[in-house]
C-alpha cells in the first residue's frame, strides 16, 4: 500500500538478497547484477551525493562504484563482511577520493545541518525492513553526544579528514580521534553490529 | 611525531585519514589483532551510515551502468582458493604428489619465484602466504588445461606455461643472462587495450627462470628490459615475444 514516503513492497530479507545476488554476480550473472543495482544504487548514489554535493559528480562516481562492484565481485569474500557493507564501503571511499582530489578548488568548511537523514526530494522505493533499518540507524545517531555526532557528520558525511575536523571544531587532534572512536563504539553497540 | 597507530582506527574506518596515515594504519593492522577486530566491526557499522542518506538515482545512471557491464571484464577469483578446493576434490595428497613429480619431470626445480605485485586485492590473504611457490607452480604446470607458449627473441627461447583454470602462468627459461644492473626482465600481456604489465622476473645464478605470474595472456605477449622497479608501459628493448 503506497504511502507518502514512497511505495513499500515487502521483501523477506533484503540483506540476504544482496549477498545472494552478489554471489551470482561473482559468477558473471548479468541479470543478477541488474537486480543488485536496483537494491543498492539508492545507497550508493545517496552517499556519493551527500559527500560530493554536486549531482553530476555524484552520478559519475556512483557509476564508477557500481562498475567496481561488478568487476571485483569474484574477489569479494563473504566471510569478510556482508555485500551491503562491502558496497557501501567502496562507495564512501571513492566519494572521499574524489573530494580529496578537488579539495583545493572548494571551500568545504561549511558546517551545514547536523541531521544525517535529509528529506529526500526523490523518495526511495524501499522495503518495510529497509526503512526500519534506516530509521534504527538514524535513531542511533540521535543517541550520540553532540560532539560525537558532529565529528561523525563532518568526517563521514562531510568527507573531511580528522585533522580538518579538528580545525573546523577547534578541538585537539587527539580529542577528535577519540570522539570518533567513541561514536563508533556507541553506534556499534546500539545497533548490535558484529563483524 | 608519529601518532600511536591504534588511535587511528576510528578515522581510518570513516576514510577520514590522509593516504600516508591510511598506509601506516594498514601496516599496523597486519600485526594488531585487536585493531583488526575493531576495524571490522567499525567498518560494518560505518556501512550502515550510508543507508541513512539513500536517494533514488537518476534513470540515466541505471542505463549507463548496465550498458557498460557486458563489455567490462570481471577479475578472476582468488586462485589459491580454487587450486586448494580443486585438490581437495581430487583427494588431495596423491594429486599433489603427482603434480610435483610432473613439475620435476619437466625440469623445474623448487626455486623460489618472484610474484607479480600487480594485484587488485591489496589485503593479502593468510592462505595465499601459506601456499608454497612449488605448490602454485605445480598447480599451473600440472593443470589439465595447461599449455605452453614459446616466446622467441634475441635472448634465446623463453616459454610460458599457462592455465586458464588456475588463471596463472609460469615463465620458464634456461641459459638467460642476468639483466643489466638496476634493470629487470618485464613480462607484458598484450590485448586490444594495449600492453599490461604482468610481472618482473630474473634468472637465478644458473641462468634459470621459473617465475609464477598472475593472469594468463589472451592474444600476444612480450618481454622487455625495464628499470628494476618496473614500468607501467613497455619502454625498453623487446627481448622476446609470442602469440597466445
Amino acid at each position: 500500500m503506497p504511502t507518502a514516503r514512497g511505495h513499500l513492497r515487502p521483501l523477506p530479507d533484503p540483506a540476504a538478497d544482496a549477498d545472494r545476488l552478489l554471489a551470482a554476480v561473482a559468477r558473471g550473472d548479468e541479470p543478477a547484477f541488474a537486480a543488485l543495482y536496483d537494491l543498492v544504487s539508492p545507497t550508493v548514489f545517496g552517499i556519493t551525493r551527500r559527500v560530493l554535493r554536486d549531482p553530476a559528480q555524484a552520478e559519475e562516481v556512483a557509476q564508477e562504484v557500481l562498475l567496481e562492484v561488478w568487476r571485483h565481485a569474484p574477489r569479494h569474500r563473504p566471510e569478510r563482511g556482508s555485500a551491503r557493507t562491502w558496497i557501501s564501503t567502496i562507495a564512501h571511499r571513492r566519494a572521499v577520493d574524489r573530494v580529496r582530489s578537488e579539495q583545493a578548488e572548494r571551500n568545504r568548511r561549511d558546517r551545514d545541518g547536523l541531521r544525517a537523514a535529509p528529506t529526500s526530494p526523490d523518495p526511495v522505493a524501499e522495503s518495510i525492513t529497509d526503512r526500519a533499518d534506516r530509521e534504527r540507524v538514524v535513531t542511533a545517531l540521535d543517541g550520540l553526544t553532540a560532539v560525537q555526532r558532529e565529528t561523525v557528520e563532518l568526517a563521514y558525511f562531510g568527507g573531511h579528514t580528522y585533522a580538518q575536523v579538528a580545525e573546523i571544531m577547534d578541538l585537539p587532534l587527539g580529542t577528535v580521534k577519540t570522539r570518533i572512536r567513541d561514536a563508533l563504539i556507541r553506534l556499534r553497540d546500539t545497533l548490535g553490529v558484529t563483524a | 611525531m608519529t601518532p600511536d597507530p591504534h588511535t587511528l582506527v576510528g578515522p581510518y574506518v570513516l576514510d577520514a585519514v590522509s593516504d600516508e596515515e591510511r598506509r601506516l594504519f594498514e601496516h599496523h593492522l597486519e600485526t594488531c589483532a585487536a585493531c583488526r577486530t575493531e576495524s571490522a566491526e567499525f567498518t560494518a557499522t560505518a556501512g550502515l551510515l550510508a543507508g541513512t542518506v539513500a536517494q533514488a538515482p537518476p534513470p540515466s545512471l541505471r542505463t549507463s551502468v548496465l550498458a557498460a557491464v557486458p563489455t567490462t571484464r570481471q577479475l578472476p577469483p582468488d586462485v589459491v582458493e580454487i587450486t586448494r578446493s580443486a585438490w581437495r576434490r581430487r583427494a588431495g595428497l596423491l594429486a599433489t604428489a603427482a603434480a610435483v613429480l610432473v613439475a620435476l619431470a619437466l625440469g623445474l626445480t623448487t626455486v623460489a619465484g618472484q610474484r607479480s605485485t600487480d594485484r587488485a586485492d591489496e589485503r593479502a590473504d593468510a592462505a595465499n602466504q601459506r601456499a608454497t611457490r612449488a605448490e602454485q607452480i605445480a598447480a599451473v604446470t600440472a593443470a589439465p588445461d595447461a599449455r605452453t607458449i614459446v616466446m622467441t627473441g634475441r635472448s634465446g627461447q623463453m616459454r610460458i606455461v599457462t592455465s586458464a583454470s588456475a588463471q596463472q602462468s609460469v615463465v620458464v627459461a634456461a641459459g638467460i643472462e642476468a639483466a643489466p644492473a638496476g634493470q629487470a626482465y618485464a613480462l607484458w600481456f598484450i590485448d586490444d587495450e594495449g600492453a599490461h604489465p604482468a610481472g618482473l622476473f630474473a634468472p637465478d645464478s644458473d641462468g634459470i627462470v621459473q617465475t609464477l605470474i598472475d593472469g594468463v595472456p589472451t592474444t600476444k605477449l612480450g618481454v622487455t628490459i625495464e628499470a628494476a622497479t618496473g614500468s607501467p608501459t613497455p619502454t625498453g628493448p623487446i627481448v622476446a615475444s609470442g602469440t597466445a
